[in-house]
């Protein structure tokens, strides 16, 4: 996954556009935005300006909701802490070390991309209750963790992790060696070489992986919600009160609580971002042009023996603890009475309909947000106007906000009591509590998916081809089937399986908005968690196990995918 | 010799880096390696430094066979292409880096880098950092932290590479004088022949690997001992030189 947009900053004083075909691409990306990005999150303003700033006041510190925002805040921060200590150990040894295994660990780190959140859930969940197979080692010494802050914790590392490892692992890997030859010249250690030398190069990537890691565990709703068991005052964090206040029909006090926590999501990035353009100003300081390409050994040549060992334990106990153990709990769960139980789980009608639905929500994800991500990320690359790095900033909205906030947004917009449900009633039109919100729901977390993937790869390419093709007096079609496409072709098709592995997944946007009509608006996961409430473990399993399958399918496309495109390129 | 490699090889997945390479420095010279790029020039002094070990072959450092220690205890002071300072580390943190790892006093190290900024005049710029520097600047810190620890032997990889051509003449002289000053006996590698026959007092023409010829500038100019040296070294070139320098 890459993070962070770097927007090459061009002056184009004369604003000639030679490439052609600006119109057409501002008017699509800039429509499916406001469609399907920016009115529903106007309703969040509509909304809360529904409330007087006494009541909001009112509303946001109440006891329970101030307990809200102190457990997702302390337990997130807790979690990117310990995200960023395993992070960068995963990530050093990915790059540093050659061991058997390490392409399936590289593969491995973005599982909780790629499963369902639900499923991560009732995993975690079951793994560390007082019985499961890690809570039961805990609880022999008292220590309960299921159900606890520290449950919740732990689900924030899950999902954490992969945002730490994928911001150092890149830095890692162009970091010249030059610095460490440098210090070990000078007669450092390897430990003093890491610390002071290394690790400070570590810090700006390090930082940008907290800050995501930070702003997920926040928003995280679906792995969190079961672990936590929701005891009020105790371990309810702020997006479930957003939807317990929801179920309520306190749309505005549903508002009210979203408004702080999006206040601090902006706030922490600010902050974050502001840190990190202020070390970026260290930067040039290593380098002076002429960074001439040496002959580079293999890194393992000089690796110190004993620490290796410990550091590769260190990270596969880690990922084994927190991805292989949930897998296998599924699936043996799953089986927990046999095979035909499992069968029979499987292929019931609900989970039939609910598959139907999954497939149908992400198909329209994958097909809507490819077509705006190709359009935006084009016209982000090739053309010069005003406003680019604004638009950019727009359409990653949906990535850095909680699901349950985008459910909302849709609630407050199409229904009932939202600023459009008199209007949708009058004409008979049904969207939420039904298929269409289900799917825009979707859309909506999806939507930056694609794009992300596509815009560096496209600002890497920069323009000449495509301006040379312009001169030579080709169109808009020709300039992008022969030159553009053929660029991105790699980049899109890794966009298509995160897009297809998020939108498989998506738990608390899909919760809010569908009503959990069985056989209606159930899509797998919502499925999941029905079935668990239900204490019907083995047929919740049984279905979580599908939704397993289906994610380890799309991590060995992804890491195909890597591996093919990087020779391509 | 103070500096001696005998019948070095060095492959790297296939490509012979060095073939057969013997040569010897005195103490108290300034040498240049000279050749084109590709030429196994940066991998011979990188074998000196430790940084990279020859399949076959001596170093030997005042008699003493050094192949087996590491770098760090060699006594070598180096200086990289793009100078590698530590970017986060201010000037004066850059230059007591090797002192502290020598376990030297706080006084002692203070002095030292004192010293240091006096001799390459940034006596008032310790508390800057890299960022805050000009190109020159930063090859002057770079070259201070590497003679920090009294280096034995300074080994330096394409010092001018990174700074633009006006002030790269000014640095020449400059660090040719440096290094006579302190009377460290030193190695830089260079694609440039006016730099070598400008500032070294011994070249060595390497070419694909193998030493093409070892000596002092006007010998090479005037007596080429291969074919290669003979086209590679244009020898109207130094003989304006030599005129200016007159």
């Amino acid at each position: 996954m890459q993070q962070g947009i770097g927007i090459v900053k061009r002056k184009n004083p004369h604003g000639v556009r030679v490439i052609p075909g600006f119109g057409l691409t501002f008017g699509v990306s800039v429509t499916m935005l406001a469609c399907l990005v920016l009115i529903p999150l106007a309703s969040i303003v509509w909304s809360a300006g529904r409330l007087s700033f006494s009541e909001f006041i009112q509303v946001v510190t109440s006891r329970q909701i101030m307990s809200g925002y102190q457990v997702s805040l302390s337990c997130a921060f807790w979690a990117a802490l310990v995200n960023v200590i395993f992070g960068i150990i995963l990530a050093w040894v990915l790059v540093r070390y050659e061991f058997p295994g390490k392409r399936i660990l590289d593969g491995m780190i973005e599982l909780p991309f790629a499963l369902p959140t639900a499923v991560a859930g009732i995993a975690l969940t079951t793994l560390y209750s007082d019985q499961g197979w890690v809570g039961a080692l805990f609880a022999k010494a008292g220590i309960k963790i299921a159900y606890t802050k520290a449950g919740i914790t732990i689900a924030m590392i899950f999902v954490g992790i992969p945002f730490v490892v994928r911001s150092v692992q890149p830095v890692l890997e162009k970091l010249d060696r030059g610095y460490e030859e440098a210090a070990m010249m000078l007669g450092a250690g390897r430990i003093r070489t890491f610390f002071k030398v290394i690790l400070p190069e570590l810090y700006p990537a390090a930082l940008a992986g907290f800050g995501l890691a930070f702003a997920r565990g926040i928003g995280e709703y679906g792995s969190v919600v079961f672990i936590a068991g929701n005891i009020p005052f105790k371990t309810q964090i702020a997006p479930l009160l957003i939807m317990s206040k929801l179920e309520q029909f306190k749309y505005a006090d549903a508002t009210a609580i979203a408004v702080v926590l999006l206040i601090i999501s902006f706030l922490l990035m600010l902050l974050i971002n502001s840190i990190q353009i202020y070390m970026q100003r260290f930067h040039e300081g290593g380098e002076n042009g002429a960074s001439l390409k040496k002959i580079v050994e293999p890194y393992q040549k000089d690796s110190h023996r004993p620490l290796k060992g410990v550091l590769i334990a260190a990270a596969v106990i880690f990922m084994v603890v927190m991805m292989v153990l949930p897998l296998l709990l599924v699936l043996s769960s799953a089986l927990k009475e046999g095979w035909d139980a499992y069968v029979r789980a499987v292929l019931d009608e609900y989970t039939i309909k609910a598959l139907k639905l999954t497939v149908l929500a992400t198909g329209s994800a994958v097909v809507v947000n490819t077509i705006f991500g190709i359009f935006a990320a084009v016209l982000i690359s090739k053309y010069y106007f005003p406003g680019r790095q604004l638009l950019a900033a727009l359409i990653d909205i949906p990535f850095s906000i909680s699901p349950v906030i985008a459910g909302l947004v849709f609630s407050l917009t199409f229904g009932n009591l939202g600023w459009m449900g008199g209007f949708l009633q009058a004409h008979n039109i049904k969207i939420v509590f039904a298929v269409p919100g289900v799917l825009l729901a979707t859309i909506f977390v999806t939507f930056p998916f694609v794009f992300r993937e596509l815009l560096p790869v496209l600002q890497a390419q920069g323009k000449d081809e495509e301006e040379a093709a312009a001169l030579m007096g080709a169109g808009k079609w020709k300039i992008f089937s022969r030159i553009t496409f053929p660029h991105m072709r790699w980049a899109l098709l890794y966009g298509i399986v995160l897009c297809t592995a998020r939108a498989m997944g998506e738990f608390g946007a899909v919760s809010v908005i569908s009503g959990h009509l069985r056989g209606v608006t159930n899509t797998l996961p919502l499925h999941v968690e029905i079935l668990y409430n239900e204490f019907n473990t083995v047929a919740a399993f049984a279905v979580s196990s599908l939704l397993v399958i289906m994610a380890v399918i799309l991590l060995i496309l992804r890491s195909v995918i890597v591996a093919v495109g990087s020779k391509n390129v | 010799m103070y500096i001696e490699m005998k019948d070095i090889n060095k492959t790297f997945d296939g490509f012979h880096a060095s073939q057969d390479v013997s040569f010897g420095i005195e103490k108290g010279h300034l040498a240049a390696l000279l050749g084109p790029s590709g030429s196994g020039k940066t991998t011979i002094l990188r074998m000196i430094a430790g940084l990279d070990i020859p399949d076959s072959g001596d170093i030997l450092i005042e008699d003493k066979r050094v192949n087996d220690i590491p770098g760090s205890k060699r006594g070598i002071g180096f200086v990289f292409q793009n100078y590698a300072l530590f970017r986060y580390m201010t000037v004066a943190d850059n230059i007591a880096f090797g002192l502290e790892i020598q376990k030297k006093s706080k006084k002692e190290i203070r002095e030292r880098v004192d010293e240091l900024l006096e001799l390459i005049s940034m006596k008032d710029l310790g508390k800057r950092y890299p960022h805050q520097l000009s190109g020159g600047q930063r090859q002057r810190v770079a070259f201070a932290r590497a003679l920090a620890p009294n280096p034995h032997l300074l080994l330096l990889d394409e010092p001018f590479a990174a700074i633009d051509a006006k002030v790269r003449r000014e640095l020449r002289s400059w660090l040719k004088e440096m290094i006579g000053r302190v009377g460290v006996t030193s190695i830089f590698v260079t694609h440039d022949q006016e730099e070598a026959m400008e500032v070294a007092d011994t070249i060595i023409v390497t070419n694909q690997g193998r030493v093409e010829q070892i000596g002092s500038p006007e010998e090479i100019c005037r007596h080429p001992a291969t074919s290669f040296v003979q086209d590679f070294i244009d020898r109207e070139r130094y003989e304006a030189l030599r005129i200016k320098k007159q």
